[in-house]
């Protein structure tokens, strides 16, 4: 699988770890992954925890086909059934699901955060 | 247009809209010199920063928030009659005064758009394109008694379309409870809106030129919609005419569009029908990107898609992330909306190179949609590129905005607007084919036909109205006569307020929207 993002951007990346600490990725071991079984909660907790709000819905098949998820807002429509937000400037959330060969990580693309996530299973 | 102009159209775009916050303060930045939150503190006309009353969780300063902030960035900040905070008590009720009272020429009112929602609810983020359902599209055509329902299409591998259920396709009953009179709201909502997977629910169709009915039992569930349907090429004795049915510019219809017009570009296409008459808008670059891929470089090269504007307090910058105010071109190069669709970000788009182009729309036509016929009619005429519309009324919405929060509320006030290259923008009441016989609103009449959606007839199929309109246009320049829904089926188009008596809606994500609530329910299509 293709690398989406160029090496500065990754040599830029920032880990978040457990302990609050931040330390440097070394970014070539670091590729797209899926995961080994569905991990729908999984995700969606880490993912909600990126995104600093309680909770987003994600597909049961979140990670298993495609190394990236992307988020929209709920789909809220006024009173004509449009949707609410119709022109949107900013991009949409993005991750992608990464891994060193041992570990998986979450990259959060709009904020170049890189999250440890020790409750997925990667390959 | 190069990589590093796309990165800079980017870059400002990839700021969280959740975590916005303002970077500047407008207005004449005097202080009103009190602390703001009593009603002694107010001074008409004088406004202390939004950000001194951001997070102050008390019922005066979350009015005084609303104050400032929608001094500093709302649209017609202008236009807002300044009220003591301390003069209304309901803080939802104190923002829903913060807009213009102004009408457009049609003496519809300037601002529909004034939103709130809880912020835990609108921060409950989804898949793109998720939606949960049957995987059957539909329209309320008339939503009070004696309702019309109709299937509008179906999406492909859903129950919807494994059991059959097709386009123009009447619901008159779910779960044994009358579609068109009855009063359980309750059930009808529920059936038509589910938000739970895995419920089965009985529906009675009844079937498209017919009496006949059909039972059929489907099971909710969750899956990602098709932005980009039925691409075709109809052969014609003038040439070619490639056909797309776009429905929502998200994410997963960036590659969808890059596939279809591949394959339009290597199918000898003369003329392209887009048939947005469901899209209700999404990325505005996108719609940059798809100018592009119909009017191709020559045609638009060097010229603006769309120049956002702020109020006149930020001609520069944009106020919420901060950013300088760049202008969206029109769009050669893949974004990435989804960054593991297969296209690297920065692949030059492909191109049809028209000189037209044909949009079928309707009043679901709206925003980021309405954003590609401005863009497109923005095209100088020394470069001959024309827009051609045909079916309705689009909705009017040229505004948008950046969702903020403060105190668990999420607050949609209209901040920006854009023109085309020409400068034009002022679209509030949509655009319409110039044969359209609206009295009751004042579009911008554009070249095409007015056509009523054509329900006996599947998306895509030359024999629809409002494509064979197109198709006959394209070589005659010649309209058919107007015509209604109802005219084609025998369903109303609309119904007005006082027919009203009770509606179905989408509880899902309408009922949050206090601003948007209403007495007495409106008619509405959805899609």
């Amino acid at each position: 699988m293709r690398k989406f993002w160029p090496h500065s951007l990754l040599a830029a990346l920032t880990l978040a770890t457990s302990s609050g600490c931040n330390s440097t990725v070394n970014q070539d071991e670091l590729r797209p992954a899926l995961l080994t079984e569905p991990s729908q909660q999984e995700v969606a907790a880490l993912v909600a925890k990126a995104l600093n709000t309680e909770e987003v819905n994600v597909g049961e098949e979140v990670f298993m086909q495609k190394s990236s998820l992307v988020l929209d807002s709920p789909p809220f429509t006024d009173a004509q059934g449009n949707p609410l937000m119709g022109k949107q400037l900013e991009m949409p959330q993005r991750f992608m699901l990464l891994t060193d060969g041992e570990l998986c990580y979450l990259q959060h693309l709009n904020s170049e955060q890189l999250l440890p996530a020790p409750t997925l299973s990667c390959r | 247009m190069d990589f590093t102009m796309t990165t800079q159209l980017i870059k400002p775009l990839l700021i969280s809209a959740l975590s916005a916050s303002l970077l500047a303060c407008g207005g004449d930045g005097s202080f009103d010199g009190g602390d703001g939150g009593t009603s002694s503190g107010w001074t008409q006309g004088v406004f202390a920063p939004s950000s001194q009353f951001k997070g102050q969780c008390n019922a005066l300063d979350e009015k005084n928030w609303l104050r400032s902030w929608s001094n500093e960035t709302y649209l017609w900040y202008d236009e807002i009659t300044d009220r003591d905070p301390a003069s209304i008590v309901g803080v939802i009720d104190y923002f829903n005064t913060l807009k213009t009272n102004a009408t457009t020429a049609s003496g519809a009112a300037k601002d529909n758009f004034h939103f709130s929602l809880p912020t835990d609810e609108y921060q409950k983020m989804q898949e793109s394109g998720a939606v949960m359902g049957y995987g059957f599209n539909f329209k309320l055509l008339r939503s009070a008694p004696p309702r019309e329902v109709v299937v509008s299409y179906t999406e492909p591998d859903t129950p919807a379309s494994a059991a059959g259920v097709r386009r123009g396709w009447e619901i008159v009953a779910v779960n044994g409870v009358d579609m068109i009179n009855s009063n359980d709201v309750d059930a009808l909502n529920s059936a038509l809106f589910p938000s739970t997977k895995g419920v089965q629910t009985d529906f009675t169709f009844k079937l498209v030129g017919s009496n006949e009915e059909r039972n059929i039992t489907l099971t909710t569930g969750e899956f990602i919609q098709d932005p980009v349907m039925n691409v075709s090429t109809i052969a014609t004795n003038t040439g070619n005419v490639g056909y797309v049915q776009f429905n929502d510019h998200n994410a997963p219809a960036e590659r969808q569009l890059y596939d279809a017009f591949n394959q339009l570009a290597g199918s000898n296409i003369s003329d392209l029908v887009i048939d947005m008459r469901y899209n209700g808008g999404g990325y505005l670059a996108m719609a940059a990107q798809l100018g592009y891929m119909v009017a191709g470089a020559e045609n638009t090269s060097g010229l603006i898609f769309e120049k956002t504007i702020f109020n006149d307090k930020y001609p520069t910058t944009n106020p919420v992330t901060g950013s300088p105010l760049t202008p969206y071109p029109f769009i050669d190069e893949y974004i990435a909306f989804d960054p593991d669709s297969g296209i690297s970000e920065g692949t030059k788009l492909p191109s049809l190179n028209l000189e037209r182009v044909f949009v079928l729309s309707s009043s679901n036509t709206c925003s980021a949609s309405e954003a590609l016929i401005n863009g497109l009619r923005g095209i100088p005429a020394a470069r001959g590129f024309e827009v051609i519309l045909i079916g309705g009324n689009t909705c009017g919405k040229p505004y948008g905005f950046y969702p903020t929060d403060n105190c668990d509320t999420t607050f949609f006030t209209i901040q920006f607007t854009g023109v085309n290259h020409a400068g034009f923008g002022e679209y509030s009441d949509g655009f319409a084919p110039q044969n359209t016989p609206n009295a009751e609103l004042a579009p911008v009449y554009v070249q095409g036909c007015a056509v009523a959606d054509d329900f006996t007839h599947l998306l895509g199929d030359k024999n629809e109205a409002m494509l064979a309109a197109a198709l006959s246009y394209r070589t005659s320049g010649v309209c058919p006569a107007p015509t209604t829904a109802a005219g084609l089926k025998g369903y109303a188009v609309q119904s007005s307020a006082s027919e009203m008596g009770v509606s179905l809606s989408d509880n899902r994500w309408q009922t949050q929207l206090k601003n948007n609530r209403v007495v007495t329910p409106l008619p509405k299509e959805l899609n």
